[in-house]
């Protein structure tokens, strides 16, 4: 893993290598839980 | 039933019933709890470090408290803890007596001038500009480190959720709440611009402020579209910034993506469930113009009857249960108001009896006086 990835290329690796997905909208929808639910406290 | 007991199966069908606004066979009654149960339970907050020790606390506390819904006891100090130790900071803080509490401090993230940057790609510019200055793990040069340590605090949010599942089974009360999502301006206010820096962007920059809420809305609807939809599950909304705005300025600034958040998840399927905190009537017009489904309005000060006459046909809705009344009034007059609320509002099958505010403190009521008011829904509330 390189050192200049956005912060959204790691919640996507994470959506692919941690839960296993691999439908882009389940994956689009893993990432963008993060700033909007998952990152709110 | 899917496994379920038929006590919590009853419930949820009530529950179902109320969204749809079609009458069932008793008023329902939500226990509007968070971290209350602790104290019923007899125990504090700061000293339940495990989920069997919540579940212990949720069961007891349930078992008491026959609601048709409520929320399990969620112990921060198992959850929040470790994640804001992962993040390296946070916006909230657990005290020492194990209530969440609000860093002030912490909140102001964003400056006026960054608006256009953040309008491009709001969910970019959370995660690699805002956020890391609040959550130092989102700045961590080691990518590997800052992947498996956003990674584990996913797991913990997944534990969590397991917890959930597993003490609403055993209680049998029913969790209403399947996730939780804030109104895209209230994400501004409560995360990124405080009080003092919201109200001077309505002020001086309500378009950015409109802009910047409807450029979230298509990315928060991504982010919800797969949320399980269950016909008694509500995504929860709390409101916070529009009790304190005029409504020529609520239209300029909050409704839009208000109103556009709200039609996209009922499009979804999803209910949802709005906390109308402090007084809406000034804004009651508006809330007329929100889906006419799916809905249910939770209110602390506004007028329930007005309400119901002005807002019934659009939301399910609930509240009618004060401090004043739970935690000073005798037994005797709880049981009476309960019957009034009943006799007033409870004939059209959309209205739910609940507390004004999440109760959180033994001072939001008496042990006595709240069990007595959900006995009442039990024996009078039957229709």
């Amino acid at each position: 893993m390189g050192n200049n990835n956005s912060n959204m290329e790691i919640l996507e690796k994470i959506a692919i290598e941690m839960l296993g997905m691999e439908d882009s909208n389940e994956i689009e929808s893993v990432v963008y839980s993060f700033p909007y639910t998952v990152f709110i406290q | 039933m899917d496994g379920l007991s038929e006590k919590l199966d009853i419930k949820r069908e009530r529950i179902t019933k109320l969204l749809k606004r079609t009458k069932s066979d008793k008023v329902p009654i939500y226990l509007l709890n968070d971290g209350y149960l602790a104290f019923y339970a007899g125990r504090k907050m700061n000293e339940i470090n495990s989920y069997d020790e919540a579940m212990a606390v949720t069961k007891k506390a349930f078992s008491d408290l026959d609601a048709e819904c409520g929320a399990p006891y969620v112990p921060y100090n198992v959850w929040l803890n470790p994640t804001f130790k992962l993040w390296d900071g946070a916006v909230h803080r657990i005290g020492d007596d194990g209530v969440l509490q609000i860093i002030p401090s912490a909140i102001e993230i964003m400056r006026p001038e960054e608006y256009p940057d953040f309008i491009v790609n709001p969910a970019k510019y959370l995660m690699d500009v805002l956020y890391p200055r609040r959550y130092k793990i989102l700045g961590i040069p080691d990518e590997q480190i800052k992947y498996e340590k956003i990674a584990k605090s996913y797991e913990l949010y997944g534990e969590l959720g397991e917890y959930m599942a597993a003490a609403e089974r055993e209680s049998e009360v029913v969790n209403i709440s399947g996730g939780l999502v804030f109104n895209p301006i209230d994400i501004i206010f409560d995360f990124l611009r405080n009080f003092t820096g919201i109200m001077r962007d309505v002020r001086k920059c309500p378009e950015y402020l409109k802009e910047a809420g409807m450029a979230m809305v298509p990315q928060i609807l991504k982010a919800m579209q797969y949320i399980p939809k269950e016909s008694f599950r509500v995504i929860e909304t709390p409101m916070h910034l529009p009790a304190f705005i005029k409504p020529k300025d609520f239209e300029k600034t909050y409704w839009p993506s208000f109103k556009a958040l709200s039609y996209g998840l009922v499009e979804q399927g999803h209910n949802i469930q709005y906390i109308f905190e402090k007084d809406y009537t000034h804004l009651h017009d508006y809330l007329q113009e929100l889906p006419d489904k799916n809905i249910l309005g939770l209110f602390e000060k506004d007028d329930l009857k007005t309400v119901q006459k002005k807002l019934g046909k659009i939301m399910a809705f609930g509240g009618g249960l004060s401090r004043e009344l739970m935690y000073s009034a005798t037994k005797a007059e709880c049981i009476n108001h309960t019957k009034k609320l009943i006799d007033e509002l409870g004939a059209e099958g959309n209205y739910i009896i609940a507390p004004e505010f999440p109760m959180m403190f033994g001072v939001d009521a008496k042990p006595e006086n709240i069990k007595a008011i959900i006995d009442t829904t039990k024996e009078y509330g039957i229709r």
